[in-house]
């Protein structure tokens, strides 16, 4: 139900997230974050994802203050019209671009 | 501390102290253990003093000490006060000074009520009904002292008139007579020096009763605390979406709240207040949020548009129960005193003093939190020419900081301060509420041996034989404690029943709790009801918290979909079922994504809180509901509010994951929680359909 393909190029680490992130995929995700170090960006695509709830949001947050302690950027792309909105709706993009302002 | 205050703490100590060594030497060493065993009794009622639902306190140790006075007499009695004081001082970390000043008061107090009580006829270890007039007089001697004493202590360490303090304890000594009065009259009356098993029975009886209560109202006054808290968790998620200070309402409400306690309101008006503060801004959720985030002046017809958030607001709040009475305040707290404000340009005291209250506290936190220059204390003083009620002015300014920003929480708590430490100590004479009084009803001892007898050996009828019957032989042969709640089915009535087990005997006491148990239930049901009117107001009717009944409709009409819940797979399962259905309707693109979406968030909330949860798909035609019930818990109705935005992310299981974004992408949806399970009930409605909800 999800596949996460990494790749990498230098410092940035790309998770091309594909399928469903819910609860009973979000441990595979949260597998694969915990295996993230020695990078500057970690860039999650999600244009493959086809739905994403709060539980998913659960996990992309998680990403993000990752990065805040171990020193790596998060970027999100790919979203489309309804994953956007709904981040928007819940303030995740708020949060990163306050961090990216390096407020917090 | 002033050295005036200094001064005359240390006097009354040195006075106390004379009279303890005047009559200490006259102690009974034979009955110092039973007078240690009783002040024992009286410090830790001291410490774990009752906290009734209106704020104050109450202890109940002077009825030992009284008790003390009748049976054993007064050089013992005052033994019991000074351990008193001095538990104060182990427990409380009071300054040294205090405590000595403590020990001064009561030993002072107990000496002039002993010696009256002495000079009346009384004599210690033989009370008899003809001793009452004499117990009455001893027990006002010994709370006129006190409490004159007191009241003088306050006055000097804050600076206030003695006789407002004074008479300000007075109506709460009443009760607190009362009550001492009663029970150490009973203790008196069953005392005989020979057998002493029942004194000793009810003592032990009425101090363990006390820490039942106290813990009792304690769990009431937490739940309310978890409401009051929950609803302004609601009140700053329509601030955050209005660009309104957070936590503004909040801050209005514990001032308004403050200045309610100090202008010496009823209780209820207080509470009235404090929630039509609390929601004063309600309305403004109504109105277009554009006109509250422009930063510019408004347009004749926005600012019309605007001021209609007071008359919003307060047909929002009417429709609470209970709040009736909020609901003016919340319509005329833009009044202004000198009659230049809106809805209906009253002025004066044609304004509602809760409005005025309202305004006050209103003003002083916009004062502080907007930018402006200048000093918010003279800017505050100048609302006094004619947009404030000057008194109300005058009183935010002597207990409002001005200088910090405002952490209410803490300028509520500091001008006490001070009197604080004396006042816990004081508080053996705060009480306000006779519900304790009324509560205490029928109480039986009994020792059970061959059968219940009583305290004298006579044989006794005791209710409930069947059930008691083996809870007694039990705690004899485990030589164990027991403490259990019986009920008597045919009268529904409930029994606190504690088995002390004492060689072949035990020892057995019964207590009435029907009434504490019914009042409990009662305050709890009536935060339940406000709870959830509030919540439905709020949402402006999105959130519907149901009983069975209410639910019950909507979960009928034609089934469409079904699926059952238990593992994690079955959300996407349940999420395919909607899928199909919706397009079977037609419906597509962002309604449906917005219906799966929180049909996934209510499976994974079973998942999370329940083991098993079935969910159906419905629909009567005009509406199409997606019903989710459980066999979980329930969920802590309180914790829904948290779940706002981000707040819900952080903590692990927050029971009401994903709540915000069904409210906002659903038309309504309805709960019914319980301890048997949870129904969630998300309602679209259907294009072309009727609307029956509005």
């Amino acid at each position: 139900m999800i596949t996460i393909r990494q790749s990498r190029n230098e410092n940035i680490l790309v998770f091309a997230v594909e399928g469903v992130l819910d609860i009973f995929t979000v441990d595979d995700f949260d597998a694969a974050l915990t295996e993230v170090t020695g990078v500057q960006k970690l860039v999650i695509d999600l244009s493959a994802v086809t739905f994403l709830d709060s539980t998913g949001i659960g996990a992309i947050l998680r990403a993000i203050y990752q990065g805040q302690d171990h020193g790596f950027t998060v970027e999100l792309s790919g979203m489309n019209e309804e994953i956007k909105e709904l981040f928007d709706t819940v303030g995740i993009l708020r949060v990163l671009e306050a961090l990216q302002k390096g407020e917090r | 501390m002033p050295k005036i205050s200094q001064i005359y703490l240390y006097t009354v100590f040195a006075l106390g102290l004379a009279v303890i060594l005047l009559i200490m030497p006259s102690i009974d060493a034979a009955l110092l253990c039973a007078a240690l065993t009783l002040a024992l009794f009286a410090g830790l009622l001291d410490k774990y003093c009752v906290e009734l639902p209106n704020g104050t306190l109450f202890s109940g140790s002077s009825i030992f000490t009284f008790a003390t006075l009748l049976c054993f007499g007064l050089p013992e009695a005052l033994v019991v006060e000074i351990v008193i004081a001095l538990f104060g001082a182990i427990f409380e970390r009071i300054q040294l000074i205090k405590v000595l000043f403590n020990v001064g008061q009561y030993a002072l107090s107990i000496a002039a009520a002993g010696s009256v009580y002495e000079w009346l006829g009384g004599a210690a270890g033989s009370f008899s009904w003809q001793d009452i007039p004499a117990l009455m007089t001893s027990l006002f001697v010994y709370n006129l002292v006190n409490l004159c004493l007191v009241s003088v202590a306050i006055a000097k360490l804050t600076n206030q008139g003695v006789l407002m303090i004074w008479l300000d304890s007075l109506k709460d000594t009443g009760f607190i007579y009362v009550v001492t009065l009663v029970l150490s009259l009973r203790l008196g009356l069953i005392f005989h020096p020979d057998r002493q098993i029942q004194f000793w029975m009810e003592a032990a009886f009425i101090f363990l009763f006390f820490l039942a209560l106290r813990y009792a109202f304690r769990m009431f006054i937490e739940l309310r605390k978890t409401y009051l808290h929950s609803l302004e968790s609601f009140t700053n998620m329509t601030e955050d979406k209005l660009s309104i200070s957070v936590g503004h309402a909040a801050r209005v409400g514990r001032l308004a709240r403050q200045l309610a306690e100090e202008l010496k309101l009823p209780l209820a008006e207080i509470d009235a207040i404090h929630y039509a503060a609390l929601f004063h801004d309600v309305g403004k959720g109504q109105v277009r949020e554009s006109i509250f985030k422009k930063r510019g002046p408004l347009t004749l017809e926005e600012e019309k548009e605007q001021r209609k958030h007071v008359e919003i607001g307060a047909e929002m709040v009417r429709d609470i129960s209970g709040l009736e009475k909020a609901s003016d305040y919340v319509l005329y707290h833009h009044e202004q005193w000198g009659g230049g404000g809106y809805p209906k340009g009253l002025q004066g005291e044609e304004i509602p003093l809760g409005a005025r209250v309202i305004a006050a506290a209103d003003h002083y936190d916009k004062l502080l939190h907007d930018k402006k220059e200048g000093n918010p204390a003279k800017r505050f003083a100048k609302l006094a020419d004619n947009v404030l009620d000057p008194r109300l002015v005058k009183l935010v300014m002597k207990i409002a900081d001005f200088t910090i920003e405002p952490e209410v929480e803490k300028t509520s708590v500091e001008p006490n301060r001070v009197t604080e430490v004396v006042v816990t100590h004081t508080n053996r004479h705060k009480v306000d509420q006779s519900v304790l009084m009324q509560k205490f009803e029928a109480s039986l001892f009994a020792v059970y041996e061959d059968g219940f007898r009583d305290g004298m050996g006579e044989s006794i009828a005791m209710p409930l034989t069947r059930q008691i019957a083996p809870l007694a032989e039990r705690a004899r042969e485990e030589q164990k404690q027991i403490r259990e709640y019986v009920e008597d089915p045919d009268t529904g009535k409930v029994y606190d029943l504690y088995c002390y087990p004492y060689q072949h005997a035990v020892f057995l006491s019964l207590f009435d709790v029907t009434g504490i148990i019914e009042y409990e239930l009662k305050q709890e049901e009536r935060i339940k009801i406000l709870y959830r009117d509030v919540i439905f107001s709020v949402t402006q009717g999105k959130l519907l918290l149901a009983d069975e009944e209410q639910i019950r409709p909507y979960s009928q009409g034609d089934c469409l979909a079904e699926a059952s819940i238990d593992t994690k797979k079955d959300v996407a399962l349940c999420r395919e079922q909607v899928s199909k259905t919706l397009e079977s309707l037609g419906i597509v693109d962002k309604t449906k994504f917005s219906i799966l979406l929180c049909t996934s968030e209510v499976v994974t909330n079973v998942l999370k809180h329940a083991e098993h949860g079935r969910m159906r798909v419905c629909t009567d035609g005009a509406h199409l509901r997606v019903i989710v019930a459980d066999n979980g818990n329930g969920i802590e109705l309180s914790e829904l509010p948290k779940s706002t935005l981000l707040a819900g992310y952080s903590s692990k299981v927050s029971m009401g994951q994903g709540f915000s974004l069904m409210l906002k992408l659903m038309d309504r949806v309805i709960i019914n929680t319980g301890h048997q399970g949870t129904t969630v009930v998300l309602e679209v409605k259907l294009e072309g359909g009727g609307d029956d909800n509005a």
